[in-house]
């Protein structure tokens, strides 16, 4: 077992784990707005046939806990979702004319407590 | 003869003269602001989960009330706040954001406070004339929670509890269970605009054919997509307010959305609701096509509830120009890895949304204090607007 192989049934797609499945938001939407369309439609294309096929599987498995290679399906279904809208709804990385994505400071988890230098206004 | 609608504003009464710029353009307005309101009204601060144990604490700094708090569960599960300032010469107390202690030592001269705010040890203390060390405790403020939200009033005599501030509020969403929702994500912004005109973004639809073309073109509206959006139902409190938004039930789902969709009917924006999904307590008047309600918790706090996820803003002012927006995500607790995925699309396409309405704010901001203009106009969509700067005045002029 390698550290991209995928669950049996997606094989197929190992080769956009190293890139693609990422463990959090902050890197996944990064990804998304950096990416030139063109990469993004080719990712989109390659998962977008087996999405439905991935949610089945995920199903199966539970939210937190994951053995490695479910880990990574569901980090790429993550990426897949990410990307998905645009793709599917902004034809472009990035949402057209929206607040600058680098002005969200993303706190990630179920903690929500905001730095004070934040709060202050003081973030540089 | 003109057939404008006045339907809402006629209902609540609050006419339909426009608003003054001033009072999101000048220094002097917002002072007044800071003095007669915030340093005076119940404001959530955070929630019980931040601070599950005895001794864990976290520390909130709030410009406008130009001070800093100690939020802490003391030793007998009590959640209590103080200002963060030694009683000694006035330090700052505790330093870090948040953590675990026993208690709270000052770094100056080394005063040391208990989790209940009590001063236990004062070094040298016999070189103090006349000390009586249990006067000089933290200085505490109103403390209290309700669903789990931390609430805090800096009015050293609050006028009113909080179960009487939240009055029907309160009592409307007595049975949703928050309790059962996990925060996925918060987004912090930091927007040169004031707290009201970022407030008043997300009090109306009116915009939302506009702003959100890109991302939900079809999305929170009822029956009729071609109509603009409508509010189907709102309620205007003494202080607090709520309303109902249309849900899209023939919404054309985009490929990935439709995969979610098929896992768990709850998670996109802008869809109609089934009804045997919609929360308890939630669609107050049983609109036919409901997707989520939106509670605004004078002055403040927001929270948006709809089937399986909510979200919570907090304003907090800077200045009359500028103002941070913690945007909190929440979703029902997943169950499986492909819940998750679920939930993160929703999230993903709410904060893409945000991210277009909070484009706009700045530009706002910016032309209003041109000057140009005197007044702003609102429409009848717009009454949830007209009655925050009606509140917001009563609060101004007391």
């Amino acid at each position: 077992m390698s550290d991209t192989s995928l669950p049996k049934p997606f094989r197929d797609l190992e080769k956009f784990v190293s890139e693609w499945a990422l463990a959090t938001e902050v890197e996944r939407s990064q990804k998304r707005i950096s990416s030139p369309m063109e990469v993004l439609v080719e990712f989109y294309e390659a998962v977008h046939p087996r999405f439905a096929e991935i949610m089945s599987h995920l199903n199966g498995v539970p939210a937190e806990g994951l053995p490695a290679e479910e880990q990574r399906l569901l980090d790429l279904g993550l990426t897949f979702v990410e990307v998905s809208n645009a793709v599917e709804r902004f034809g472009q990385p990035d949402v057209p004319d929206s607040l600058d994505a680098s002005r969200f400071f993303a706190i990630e988890g179920t903690s929500g407590l905001v730095p004070n230098e934040v709060l202050r206004g003081e973030r540089t | 003869m003109s057939t404008s609608s006045t339907h809402w504003s006629d209902r609540f009464q609050l006419g339909t003269e426009p608003i003054p710029v001033d009072r999101v353009t000048q220094p002097e307005y917002f002072e007044l602001e800071r003095e007669r309101l915030f340093r005076r009204v119940w404001l959530n601060v955070g929630r019980e989960e931040d601070i599950p144990k005895p001794g864990n604490y976290f520390v909130k700094d709030i410009v406008v009330l130009r001070t800093s708090l100690i939020v802490v569960r003391g030793s007998d599960g009590v959640v209590r706040a103080f200002h963060n300032v030694c009683r000694h010469r006035g330090n700052r107390v505790a330093l870090a954001c948040s953590g675990s202690a026993k208690g709270f030592a000052c770094d100056f001269h080394g005063w040391a406070y208990d989790l209940e705010g009590k001063l236990v040890h004062v070094p040298d203390e016999n070189q103090f004339a006349g000390f009586r060390k249990a006067e000089h405790g933290l200085v505490p403020v109103a403390t209290d929670v309700w669903k789990g939200f931390i609430f805090v009033n800096v009015d050293p005599q609050p006028k009113e509890s909080l179960a009487e501030f939240l009055g029907e509020m309160g009592r409307d969403l007595a049975d949703f269970p928050f309790e059962s929702m996990q925060r996925m994500v918060t987004y912090v912004v930091d927007l040169k605009a004031n707290w009201k005109v970022f407030l008043d973004a997300f009090s109306e639809g009116y915009h939302v054919p506009y702003v959100h073309k890109s991302s939900l073109p079809a999305g929170f509206r009822g029956q009729d997509v071609s109509a603009l959006m409508h509010l189907p139902s709102l309620g205007l409190y003494k202080r607090h307010r709520w309303f109902s938004a249309p849900g899209n039930p023939a919404l054309e789902a985009t490929p990935a959305e439709g995969e979610v969709l098929k896992h768990d009917k709850r998670y996109t924006l802008g869809i109609a609701v089934p009804e045997e999904l919609q929360p308890k307590g939630l669609n107050r008047d049983r609109v036919a096509f409901w997707s989520f309600d939106a509670n605004i918790l004078f002055p403040n706090f927001f929270f948006g509830i709809s089937a399986g996820w909510c979200w919570t803003y907090n304003y907090w002012p800077l200045a009359v120009d500028r103002t941070i927006c913690e945007a909190r995500w929440y979703v029902e607790r997943p169950q499986t890895a492909a819940g998750r995925v679920a939930r993160e699309f929703a999230k993903c396409l709410y904060r893409d949304a945000i991210r277009e309405d909070m484009a706009r704010l700045e530009r706002t901001q910016q032309m209003l204090e041109s000057g140009v203009l005197k007044e702003m106009l609102l429409s009848d969509q717009e009454v949830m607007l007209r009655h925050n700067y009606r509140v917001v005045e009563e609060y101004v002029r007391s």
